[in-house]
């Protein structure tokens, strides 16, 4: 599902326009956004809960260029999906590709 | 994840920044959560403009182990959501590490095995009688060549900082056979270097920084007398930033002295007063805590004519501190 059919589908159950709702919901991921960015989690209840992560830096192989390269310290965006959705998913495998 | 901002006050501040109503946005989210959800049960993927990307991935059943009684157990097959964040969330989390980019580690070669180890094992493939003779032969060489160095005069070592080589060995300090008019002059002949006390004075010149040499080292030569340092640092101030670290193969002007130490005419005391005073300033750019021993040293002296010269450049905290210095420096 992409993004333009998440703000059909929403404009539908909230019966607002499509308009709005795209203009509700780039704001919403702009807050996301500077929430993950003060180093804040959140969670959205239903879904899951995202946060941030620092990764240390560390040694890694460039296979490209035959050498050792020290890969500096970053933040990392992770996402844990709530028990209520991973229920909803057990079920069988789904063609993603 | 340290922190995390609760669910109201996430609603509240999307509230505060659109304008729209909690109760809105309270649903939105809620809705979002339950379309992104029908979107992944469906499709296995969703993406969300400005947040990234969710993918289903299929787990197959696995053995696992219960950590707590260390029972095996058997994992049910199921789909794990992947979350991949948007390149534009990536870099804006990580503003702060933008300036910070990969280094390439050119140290990390594997080191080639050692002469000896890779003899042994080229020998021990070979195993035939000509092999062994080879390293045989190889052994006597060794020997031979080790017992001829043996003999050989030793390498020059450098010596530690505090330490000068005796003169005589090896000729170092080279100093013009004329004589020298003014402090900087070039280098014209090799000379051995006058250790005697001379009639007047102390001649000056030209020295090349070599490992373990410091002004210390450099005064004790020249001048007989190491705490004279100050006057060769101060015609070398635009070459030497730092007179703690010289740097091998500076060319050093060491300047004449007109009287001997013991009996310092007044201007070469002057010049050594200035040459502390450099040695102050520098000390002071270079925020070391010995900076106002120098200036102390310098104001033993009372020459107001030098003082007056770097006035301005005192620092006040300084001047106090010098005041609180018991005993007495005096240079012959």
């Amino acid at each position: 599902m992409n993004n333009s059919e998440v703000i059909r589908r929403l404009s539908e159950r909230l019966r607002l326009s499509q308009r709005e709702i795209r203009r509700l919901l780039k704001r919403s991921t702009e807050i996301f956004k500077k929430t993950l960015a003060e180093d804040l989690g959140f969670t959205i209840p239903e879904f899951g809960t995202f946060g941030t992560h620092v990764r240390q830096k560390r040694k890694a192989y460039n296979p490209h260029h035959k050498t050792f390269m020290m890969l500096p310290v970053k933040r990392a965006v992770s996402f844990h999906p709530s028990s209520a959705l991973k229920g909803h998913l057990k079920a069988q495998r789904v063609d993603n590709e | 994840m340290s922190n995390k901002v609760t669910f109201s006050d996430l609603v509240g501040r999307i509230a505060e920044e659109t304008g729209a109503s909690k109760r809105v946005i309270h649903d939105l989210l809620k809705e979002t959560a339950v379309v992104a959800k029908e979107g992944l049960v469906r499709d296995g993927r969703l993406s969300i403009a400005g947040v990234g990307i969710f993918k289903l991935k299929w787990r197959d059943a696995r053995q696992g182990i219960n950590p707590q009684t260390g029972e095996p157990i058997e994992i049910p097959a199921q789909n794990q959501v992947h979350f991949r964040p948007e390149a534009a969330l990536r870099t804006f989390i990580n503003r702060k590490y933008q300036h910070i980019k990969p280094e390439i580690i050119r140290n990390d070669i594997k080191p080639a095995p050692s002469l000896l180890k890779s003899t042994y094992l080229f020998l021990w493939r070979k195993r035939s009688a000509l092999g062994w003779a080879a390293a045989l032969l190889a052994l006597l060489l060794l020997m031979l060549v080790g017992m001829f160095s043996f003999f050989q005069p030793s390498y020059q070592r450098a010596l530690p900082v505090g330490e000068t080589r005796q003169p005589e060995a090896i000729p170092r300090y080279r100093i013009p056979v004329e004589e020298l008019t003014e402090e900087k002059k070039q280098i014209q002949t090799v000379a051995q270097p006058d250790l005697s006390p001379p009639s007047a004075g102390k001649p000056g010149g030209v020295h090349n920084v070599r490992q373990g040499d410091s002004f210390w080292t450099i005064a004790k030569v020249f001048y007989a007398d190491p705490y004279l340092w100050p006057n060769i640092f101060r015609v070398n101030v635009e070459v030497v930033d730092n007179p703690d670290a010289l740097e091998v193969s500076t060319t050093i002007h060491v300047p004449p002295l007109e009287g001997t130490v013991g009996g310092l005419s007044q201007k070469d005391i002057m010049n050594i007063i200035d040459g502390y005073m450099q040695v102050y300033l520098a000390y002071r750019r270079l925020n070391k805590t010995n900076a106002p021993y120098y200036l102390w040293v310098a104001k033993q002296y009372n020459v107001q004519e030098v003082l007056d010269r770097y006035e301005d450049r005192i620092y006040a905290s300084d001047r106090d501190f010098i005041l609180r210095i018991k005993g007495s420096a005096r240079i012959k």
